[in-house]
């Protein structure tokens, strides 16, 4: 385990593959066997559209679907080199946190496989965390690439809304959609978001400022830094394991030199609601075009639309329901309007706590495992999403860093936030702290 | 009896004529082999993501700036769900919330003004073919850029209605931003019409009215709907509202569908493309690099002292219009060059039944022709004979009067050889001449112009002959 680019480089492309095919984790969906010839081998999340196997999002209509046209992600790590392996299962649509909800089956915890990898990028950091692959893209809604790679123990990075392009990445929440990467090795994570980043004409809303870079300064004590933590995560009940390791990184911060200072963002008690409200009414129109006209099959009485909704999982027919009722009837627009300003009205606190902040940190998830017998669909499970989904909705970036040595059980991740565009600060503290705080 | 007023408002549906589509790069021609300009965009495929054209932007502020709309600073996209089978995605991306003008008007020549209510960029739908056991789908048209103009229900006759097409369609056209035919669907119009007695402050349920594809259709279905309306209150019926179809054959309107409810499109903010912002100095320059209005042109050709018929049929053709100006500005006098236009232009037209951007005569063959006449050397009959043949081939005016051997001679010595000639030949005529027989000047003037084979210069043959009469009096 916690093999890095470096380590796989010594073997060839064949040998990842049987690996991967050896394993009973159930992490790949489709094998790329075209070798691009380099050594930089990676994991695609089964999101990305590309025209070398079928990019089927874990769903039954797109089984076969082979994509006509390369994604940004893709052609951009294809481009700077890399080498990709497999796709890699994930809950149907990028709509789940289990991994349960994927055409293709559910996918086990890298750490032990009674417990779920997480999710929507399951396979990813399953595939990761068990050694099977250096690193693996992710994509992260609320909180997609960031719980899986806490619950495996490895990296996981969120981006900055924007700096990514989302061209040719199947969307789910578009406002909220980012592509990441779920990584062994801090600078493996950095390199290949290097790559991935760009502005993208492709994509009106992708930004990416003049100058900027994951490279900053490099941190070699904490003196002066500020920290915050939120008032309204520290009310979220973690698992005792979770409270005692973020208790302990807490302290190691300051025994660094560094000062905790607390806030209160109110509207982070909202942030579930605000997903819900938003994400899912985007989730659910940008399922409308799997209609049963070019995608799925239309029954005998030539009917379309509504008879390829059986071709759903559970989860995205919950989804789709529950977006398609929250834009319906007349009051649907007040509402989304309303959420919209509580939104704004979040990230405006955010970025009043970063004038005086350098950065927020919290828990990556409340419960450090999460048996595959358990109610992944109950309020507790959805709640501790209350930790991730504010990165999202105020599209800052977020880097989850294990508290714990590698394989080690009952993981436990802890988020780096900062403000949009200072993801390069991120990976500056989560060197600093590399080996120190989860040596 | 009951007297009634007719209410009608329409929707329009112009397509622009960018070079690519609203959020492709697809080539923006719906005329091309089905299903070739077409990009994973237009599908709707997975992953897709549209990405905004400018051009549309600007070409739909200056259709706003036309109908003196207020166009819209901020604005942002919204999705308008639901499922056909020619809407790939699943939703049309629009402007629901934010139309890019509101609060404008159209005005007829009574001096009614018709508000445009608003307008609004939109994407178009694939076009359906329907065949007898399938519906073929083209999706060339699939995301070509549209703006829905909206108008209040202020119109209150198929005339009036009628009026508003197409004053609206020259608007269009003459800013070159939209081909605007009824006929192949690049302008789309949906009149709503309902009826209510005189004095009745509410609306009755209205009737939409699709399919048309010609003025005369729009006033035709609307004077048919009324009449239905009409006769539906006189004898007790209701009218539902419903949408209809007009029938071009039987001259009647036909229900498609009656509305049940209203349809729920889920309209929520498009999260795929961000903000358009826009500011005075861009408003600014994109109309300053917006073609002249009609009413513009109008003005100016009045200014010219040209009366209402002959603007009326320049103004019919765009094109005619444009070449009007040209020659105007390359110093030709405007009557003159009205004159080549409507009449010798126009009988060639007819006669071979060629629209004018097919003709090859240019500016510079005017210019040519300009000289000629200056200079003397052909007269206004050949002008008529000349323009006909410079429409077909291009080709230099000046060549041409040399190959066709009409030019005039102008050289002042070789016309008074001939006439000292014709002259020497006659010498009763020049007696008669002087002694005050006016008929012998026309006899001498016609022997001159058949000896030069009729192409020395009448004025000069004139002057010469007189001045040569003169010094043969002693």
């Amino acid at each position: 385990m916690n093999k890095t680019l470096q380590d796989f480089s010594k073997i060839s492309k064949q040998e990842i593959i049987d690996g991967l095919k050896a394993d009973k984790g159930n992490a790949v969906v489709n094998y790329i066997e075209e070798d691009f010839g380099t050594n930089l081998y990676i994991g695609l999340k089964d999101i990305h559209m590309q025209t070398l196997v079928p990019t089927t999002s874990a769903s039954h209509i797109l089984e076969n679907q082979i994509g006509s046209y390369n994604s940004e992600v893709v052609s951009r790590l294809l481009a700077a080199g890399f080498n990709p392996v497999a796709t890699l299962n994930m809950d149907e649509f990028a709509m789940g946190g289990s991994n349960k909800n994927s055409y293709f089956g559910s996918v086990d915890n890298a750490l032990d496989p009674d417990n779920i990898p997480g999710g929507s990028s399951g396979g990813s950091a399953y595939a990761v965390a068990k050694g099977l692959l250096p690193a693996a893209t992710g994509t992260d809604t609320g909180g997609s690439i960031r719980q899986p790679a806490s619950l495996n123990g490895i990296y996981g990075y969120k981006p900055t809304y924007g700096l990514i392009s989302r061209y040719g990445t199947i969307g789910f929440g578009s406002s909220f959609d980012t592509m990441g990467v779920l990584a062994n090795d801090l600078d493996d994570a950095k390199l290949i978001s290097a790559a991935m980043i760009g502005e993208d004409p492709k994509d009106n809303t992708s930004y990416v400022p003049a100058g900027f870079s994951l490279d900053a300064e490099a941190i070699n004590d904490l003196n002066g830094k500020r920290i915050a933590i939120i008032k309204e995560f520290s009310e979220l009940e973690c698992d005792d394991e979770t409270n005692s390791e973020y208790k302990r990184a807490i302290e190691w911060f300051i025994s660094k030199g560094a000062k905790i200072v607390e806030h209160s963002i109110p509207t982070v008690k909202l942030a579930l609601e605000l997903y819900i409200a938003i994400a899912y009414a985007e989730g659910a129109s940008n399922l409308n075009r799997f209609d049963g006209i070019r995608y799925g099959t239309q029954t005998d009485d030539h009917v379309p639309f509504i008879t390829t909704r059986h071709l759903f999982g559970s989860e995205v027919k919950k989804r789709i329901v529950l977006g398609s009722l929250l834009l319906s009837g007349e009051k649907s627009s007040e509402v989304f309007e309303h959420a919209q300003k509580v939104r704004q009205k979040m990230k405006a606190q955010f970025v009043e706590v970063y004038k005086t902040c350098d950065y927020i940190i919290a828990p990556s998830n409340s419960m450090s495992t999460i048996g595959k017998s358990q109610d992944t669909n109950s309020y507790k499970f959805y709640s501790s999403d209350i930790l991730l989904i504010p990165a999202n909705l105020t599209g800052m970036p977020s880097l989850t860093i294990p508290l714990k040595p590698a394989g080690s059980s009952n993981p436990v991740g802890l988020q780096l936030m900062a403000n949009r565009f200072e993801d390069g600060k991120l990976f500056s503290l989560a060197k600093f702290a590399e080996g120190k705080i989860n040596g | 009896m009951v007297n009634y007023e007719t209410i009608i408002g329409i929707e329009v549906h112009a397509q622009l004529n960018t070079k690519r589509k609203i959020f492709s790069p697809s080539l923006n021609d719906t005329t091309s082999k089905p299903n070739t300009n077409i990009h994973p965009i237009d599908l709707g495929m997975p992953g897709a993501l549209p990405r905004f054209n400018e051009e549309v932007l600007q070409k739909a502020i200056m259709v706003a700036n036309a109908f003196g709309m207020d166009i819209t600073r901020k604005m942002h996209w919204d999705r308008k769900n639901y499922f056909y089978h020619d809407n790939p995605k699943g939703y049309q991306i629009t402007q629901q919330k934010t139309p890019i003008g509101r609060h404008g008007k159209i005005v007829l020549d009574s001096g009614k003004a018709i508000g445009v209510d608003f307008m609004h960029m939109e994407e178009d739908t694939a076009k359906s073919l329907h065949r007898d056991d399938c519906t073929l789908l083209d999706f060339n048209r699939c995301g070509v850029p549209l703006v829905e103009i909206v108008s209040t229900p202020e119109m209150r006759s198929g005339a009036e209605a009628r009026e508003y097409i197409e004053k609206l369609r020259e608007i269009l056209v003459y800013l070159g931003v939209s081909d605007g035919k009824l006929e192949e669907g690049s302008l789309r119009v949906d009149v709503n019409v309902s009826v209510r007695p005189y004095g009745q402050p509410h609306f009755n349920p209205k009737v939409e009215i699709k399919n048309l594809n010609s003025f005369s259709n729009v006033e035709m279905a609307i004077e048919v709907e009324r009449k239905n309306q009409m006769l539906a209150y006189n004898t007790g019926a209701k009218v539902v509202q419903a949408t209809k179809r007009f029938m071009e054959n039987s001259k009647t309107v036909e229900i498609m569908r009656v509305k049940e409810g209203v349809v729920d499109y889920r309209f929520f903010p498009e999260p795929d493309l961000p903000y358009i912002e826009i500011d005075d100095a861009y408003i600014n320059d994109v109309i300053a690099h917006s073609n002249k209005l009609p009413a513009e042109i109008k003005a100016e050709l009045k200014d010219f002292g040209f009366n209402d018929k002959d603007i009326v049929n320049l103004m019919s053709n765009m094109e005619m219009v444009t070449f009007f100006f040209k020659l105007t500005e390359a110093g030709l006098d405007p009557k003159q060059s009205l004159n080549y236009l409507l009449v010798n232009i126009k009988d060639y037209l007819n006669k071979s039944n060629h629209e004018f951007n097919q003709i090859a005569i240019t500016l510079d063959n005017f210019i040519e022709i300009e000289e000629l006449i200056a200079s003397g050397k052909i007269s206004t009959n050949h002008v008529k004979k000349i323009i006909p043949i410079l429409c077909e081939k291009p080709q230099s005016a000046k060549t041409l009067v040399a190959e066709l051997g009409i030019e005039q001679i102008t050289d002042p010595q070789i016309i008074g050889q001939m006439v000292d000639k014709v002259l020497d030949a006659n010498e009763q005529s020049i007696i008669d001449f002087h002694g005050g027989k006016d008929r012998a000047m026309g006899f001498l003037i016609g022997q001159i112009i058949k000896e030069s084979k009729g192409q020395a210069n009448p004025s000069l043959v004139n002057s010469i002959l007189i001045e040569k009469l003169n010094e043969r009096k002693c």
